[in-house]
Order: C-alpha cells, then sequence, then structure tokens
C-alpha cells in the first residue's frame, strides 16, 4: 500500500493507495502509530481497494486511540464497495465516515 | 479454469497469495468488487491456518488453496492438516455493541461469512477442508440471506 501525509489547515491527512490487507495494515500501522497523540487525524479512502480483517484491525487501534487522546479520527471518500465492507463488518456507524477529505478540511470540523 | 497454490505457515505467505488471486481474478475477468471479496475472505482464512492452525515459527508446514470457475461460480478450497476447525460453528460477532465494548478481533469470520454466498467445511482424511463459494456472473458475491448486514 501507498501511504502519503500531508497537512491541511489543522488535519493530518494520510492518503492510501491499494489494498488495506495484512501486508498494508503493518504499513499504516507504522504510519499512523506516530500520528495518534490526539489533534485531527483523516485518512483518505478514495483510492483504497478494499479492507480485510487486518486493516480493521488497525483502524480500531487508531480510533480507541485517538478517543482516549480526545482527537478526531475521520475515514473519508470511500467507495461504495469498500463502504460495504465496513457495514458487513459493522463499523459502518462505528467509524465517522465523511464524503471527501476537501469537505472535511475546509469545514474545519 | 482450476489453480492450486502450495502456502507456508508463515504470514508473508499471503502477499503472494494477494497476487496469485489478482492474477487468476484477470485471467477470468472477474469484476473488482467479486476479486475484493475473495481477497478479503481469503486472507482471512490463510491467516486463521497460519497463526492459528499451524503456528508459526515451528516446525514448517504446508497448505493449499484451489481457486476454481464452475459455471456461475468462483470456489476457493482451502485444505490444511491442523487440528479439526470448523469455522462456520465459530459464535457469531455482536455488530451491534459500541466500540469500547467491541473485541478488537473477532470481525474475519464474520466477513467470511457474509461476503461468500456458501461457506462449507468438511474434516477428511485428517485434513480442514474448506469451501467458499460465490457468484461472479451478473452478481456481486453476495451471500444469498443478508439479514446479519446491518442497513446503515
Amino acid at each position: 500500500m501507498q501511504i502519503t501525509k500531508s497537512e491541511n489547515g489543522s488535519w493530518m491527512v494520510l492518503t492510501l493507495v491499494g489494498k488495506l490487507d495484512n501486508t498494508g495494515a503493518a504499513e499504516l500501522e507504522a504510519a499512523l502509530s506516530p500520528l495518534l497523540t490526539g489533534g485531527s487525524v483523516a485518512l483518505d479512502f478514495t483510492e483504497v481497494e478494499y479492507v480485510t480483517s487486518s486493516g480493521f484491525r488497525t483502524l480500531m487501534v487508531g480510533l480507541k486511540q485517538q478517543s482516549a487522546n480526545k482527537g478526531q479520527f475521520v475515514l473519508a471518500g470511500m467507495s461504495a464497495p469498500v463502504r460495504r465492507f465496513f457495514d458487513i463488518a459493522g463499523l459502518g456507524r462505528v467509524f465517522k465516515i465523511e464524503a471527501d477529505v476537501q469537505t472535511l478540511t475546509k469545514a474545519g470540523a | 479454469m482450476k489453480q492450486t497454490l502450495q502456502l507456508k505457515n508463515d504470514r508473508r505467505e499471503v502477499a503472494g497469495l494477494a497476487a496469485w488471486l489478482d492474477r487468476f481474478a484477470r485471467a477470468n475477468a472477474l469484476s473488482d468488487q467479486v476479486r475484493g471479496n475473495l481477497q478479503v475472505a481469503l486472507e482471512e482464512v490463510a491467516l486463521n491456518v497460519i497463526t492459528h492452525g499451524y503456528g508459526e515459527g515451528g516446525e514448517q508446514r504446508s497448505f493449499s488453496v484451489t481457486l476454481e470457475i464452475e459455471g456461475d461460480f468462483v470456489s476457493v478450497i482451502v485444505t490444511d492438516s491442523a487440528e479439526a476447525f470448523d469455522p462456520t460453528r465459530h459464535a457469531e460477532l455482536d455488530i451491534t455493541l459500541p466500540l469500547e465494548q467491541r473485541p478488537i478481533g473477532g470481525i474475519g469470520v464474520h466477513l467470511v461469512k457474509n461476503l461468500m454466498e456458501t461457506v462449507g467445511y468438511k474434516r477428511s482424511d485428517g485434513q480442514n477442508v474448506l469451501t467458499l463459494r460465490c457468484r461472479w456472473k451478473d452478481a456481486e458475491c453476495a451471500p444469498r440471506n443478508e439479514t446479519t448486514v446491518p442497513k446503515t
């Protein structure tokens, strides 16, 4: 998985490209862990192909840690097929999922 | 078209498994959605065999994955010689629990059951034989009964 870090206003954005599978989850965990100190973190899912349970595990750790640190953890730009994996896993309402990163960072939410 | 891949009890093997499945999907013109569903289900089953069935680090052991197109269906057969384990009898995940009460694990088997149309298990000649089937033609590879999927 290709991961690009950028800053957009008060948001730290990780743009993910490829498979959020076992290999991708380990890469995401390495990129994500230094950011889980509170503050606003968004993951751009536009180019994510699919999410396996290893991927969900990393995302749940991220959400739990950000919640504990009173930070934000938002997923954005998810395609319908990828969103379906979240719904099947029962996580569609557990995560905050926004339409796209641009709207999110502009709104200053 | 039928292909078989042998895998070892090392979790790094799943990257090769994903690449092999991508090639199979391309060769058989499977849709991205069907390919994604198969990838998610197969990684879960393979990691279960590697980390729970065999365990890593000890004696090297192998298991096989067979992909086959049969009419409107893709079937995936995973055969290992670990102790008997029937994932179809695995406890159901309570996906209505709030985040704080959710176990971090346990999503995998739930995903497999809900992404495949049928999941069958048999113990045969000291081996676990798990068969996953999903429709690839004119369909999105969904389970026949979606009642366990919450509408969000």
